[in-house]
């Protein structure tokens, strides 16, 4: 067992959970709404956040029963050996493949929004480098880390809101009738792939204090969200229309970059790079520890640590193999990525709690 | 592609040794079939970077080809 020096609070672990998805969706959310439910997009996240909601209720009706484990415990405890270390290995194989994706995302982003002509796979070292030395230092510090820098990007985030509030056309957010109910859920449930990572939380779930806490700081999160996605939402395809949204790659980027106040305030997107870079290498970081957990676990090992310098390695391999152009990337996340993350983060969750059930376990 | 191997055989001394002091068999073993993997991963890449990319053997799994 874990000594309390070792753990984390649900709060801030909830609060990794806010960083880690805050990339996906700045760069996911808008192009997918727009895609899916037209002017209604800004109504998609209220589907997502029921559907997060929903996960919360799960993990917190599973936690009363699990005190003190992993995901990876619990779902041997309920399906039996076998299968638990089967669907760790896959959740593995996921994690792997979503580090590797996003740290493809980060080298790309930086080369397309600010520096053109430079090779990706210094971005990628960079980026593996920092990661491998912060996670010799463990999950605590690199949730005391997010602790304290995620509320100045929340804060900027809400001070651009403010700034683009002039650049919005409410034309461009309706109509919005009963015809747009099917669309809404339809993009509110891609969106809610991403929040699906409220599961993987749980991979470190025995690192995790006070989990009698889940429902209620899940339920704050799910509000924030919701609010934060909407606004989003809002301030890029009320400012551009959803018929130019839905074809661009870096939504919010874009309509920053029209942001000019007075002839002084201007170029502030660098701002928004700023908060990308570290929500990926929060989200890297994150993603890494639980792929070294799940390995911990399925191996019976007593230290991961000697494993991140090899593990880097095979994920700047597997980051350059995994996709050749921007595109195919972005075809991965909709077609492969949201589905499975959906699949992962919800069906299975709730399949458990159902099996577990049935064998009385929950 | 030598250079990769020079990297991975030095981490391997670094961390083995560790390990070793430790007496950390599992993770030594484990830590090989990394270390296989990562090498394998690297000869495939550094072997013709251009070759058809792991998403799109991903994606015309599912019949979406480019």
């Amino acid at each position: 067992m874990l000594s309390g020096k070792e753990k984390i609070s649900i709060r801030q672990a909830v609060l990794l959970f806010l960083t880690v998805i805050s990339s996906p969706a700045i760069r996911i959310v808008p192009v997918f709404a727009a895609q899916a439910a037209e002017e209604a997009a800004w109504l998609a996240p209220i589907v997502a956040a029921f559907v997060l909601f929903l996960i919360v209720l799960v993990w917190n009706r599973i936690y009363i029963k699990y005190k003190n484990d992993s995901l990876m415990h619990i779902y041997s405890d309920i399906a039996g050996k076998f299968t638990g270390k089967f669907l760790s290995i896959i959740y593995l194989l996921w994690v792997t493949l979503l580090v590797s994706m996003y740290v493809r995302y980060f080298a790309v982003r930086l080369v397309g929004s600010i520096y053109p002509d430079t090779n990706q796979s210094i971005f990628i070292i960079s980026i593996l480098l920092l990661v491998a030395y912060v996670m010799r230092y463990g999950l605590v510090t690199l949730a005391r880390l997010n602790e304290v820098v995620l509320p100045m990007f929340v804060l900027t985030f809400f001070i651009i809101f403010i700034i683009l509030t002039p650049y919005l056309q409410v034309k461009f957010l309706i109509p919005v009738t009963y015809k747009s109910i099917l669309p809404v859920i339809n993009a509110g449930m891609g969106i809610a792939g991403i929040l699906s990572y409220y599961t993987f939380l749980f991979v470190i779930g025995d690192a995790i204090n006070n989990k009698e806490s889940i429902k209620r700081i899940g339920t704050q999160a799910t509000i924030f969200i919701m609010v934060n996605q909407i606004l989003l939402i809002v301030v890029t395809v009320g400012s551009f229309s959803y018929f130019v949204i839905k074809r661009s790659q870096s939504p919010l980027l874009i309509a920053v970059k029209q942001i000019s106040l007075f002839n002084t305030l201007e170029k502030i997107e660098s701002v928004v790079v700023a908060i990308w870079v570290f929500s990926d290498f929060i989200l890297i970081c994150f993603f890494s520890i639980l792929a070294l957990k799940i390995i911990k676990s399925v191996f019976g090992l007593s230290d991961e640590r000697p494993l991140i310098s090899i593990y880097m390695i095979s994920i700047y391999f597997l980051a350059l193999y995994i996709a050749n152009a921007v595109f195919e990337l972005e075809r991965l996340s909709s077609y492969i990525i949201i589905p499975g993350d959906f699949i992962l983060g919800f069906i299975i969750p709730v399949i458990m709690l159902a099996i577990g059930k049935i064998r009385k376990k929950i | 592609m030598i250079y990769l191997i020079i990297l991975v055989i030095i981490l391997s001394f670094i961390e083995i040794k560790r390990m070793e002091e430790k007496q950390q068999k599992k993770e030594i073993v484990v830590y090989l079939g990394l270390a296989v993997i990562g090498l394998a991963l690297g000869f495939l890449y550094l072997s013709n970077p251009y070759r058809t990319s792991l998403a799109q053997h991903i994606l015309s799994l599912i019949g979406q080809e480019f």
